[in-house]
């Protein structure tokens, strides 16, 4: 996939759906192959649990069932018009619930390094709309065993660690941010 | 925020409230679950990321 997105929300699709409470919505976009297919854009209507205010924002296709396959790899004709149109509606969605947070999963290190290098070359004109951040998982070393096959990492002791992503951050690709959180400016 | 924007967002949000569709099953935005849903399991976790998140906001 080309990185060379150039975010413009005056460049979007138009929205073949929308639901009420701006948490879902759908368009179409056009596929290298000339092919159109609908892609959903879904921020969670259930909240985290215990972070009342923050929610997911995923996108895929829409597969036979009626699901969203956001597993999915495809080969947009325009990048920057797709990635523009998920990230207005998510700006549409804060508008509405500006003490609300979205996030979006890096599903894998090399998407999660896709968005990073899409926010970074997109910095100056994103930094307009929103604050954004990215999220890292630390997990606790516990001792380490008395042979070298024990494990010394307790994944039951995680702990989340923030960082603002301000313009010309440097991150080395392989212990990129698991996952990017915005909110309005 | 561009006036542009302003009258995007603006058209999106009253065509959503005009014929938007009313209602959507309650359901995961993944399929799989966030990897926030994974991994921030207790009350402490959760207090730290707030935390977190609003110290990154005050730099």
């Amino acid at each position: 996939m080309s990185v060379a997105v150039k975010m413009d929300f005056d460049n979007s699709y138009h929205l073949d759906s929308v639901t009420e409470d701006l948490r879902m919505s759908v368009f179409r976009t056009e596929l290298q192959d000339g092919t159109e297919i609908p892609l959903k854009v879904e921020i969670n209507k259930e909240p985290h649990e215990l972070l009342p205010d923050v929610f997911n924002l995923a996108f895929g296709p829409i597969n036979d069932k009626g699901k969203m396959d956001d597993k999915a790899e495809l080969s947009h004709k325009n990048y920057s018009k797709v990635f523009s149109s998920i990230l207005l509606t998510g700006l549409t969605y804060l508008a509405s619930n500006r003490e609300h947070y979205i996030g979006i999963d890096g599903s894998n290190n090399a998407r999660a390094y896709l968005y990073y290098r899409f926010l970074q070359k997109n910095f100056d004109y994103l930094d307009k709309f929103f604050n954004m951040y990215g999220l890292k998982y630390y997990v606790r070393i516990s001792r380490f065993g008395k042979s070298q096959y024990d494990n010394p990492f307790d994944f039951k002791d995680i702990l989340p660690g923030i960082d603002k992503i301000e313009k010309s951050m440097r991150l080395n690709p392989e212990f990129m941010y698991n996952y990017f959180i915005f909110n309005l400016k | 925020m561009t006036p542009s924007i302003e009258k995007k967002i603006k058209e999106i949000t009253e065509r959503a409230k005009r014929e938007g569709i009313k209602n959507i099953k309650p359901r995961s935005a993944s399929r799989n679950g966030s990897s926030l849903h994974k991994i921030i399991r207790t009350k402490e976790q959760a207090e730290r990321f707030m935390k977190s998140l609003r110290d990154a906001d005050a730099e």
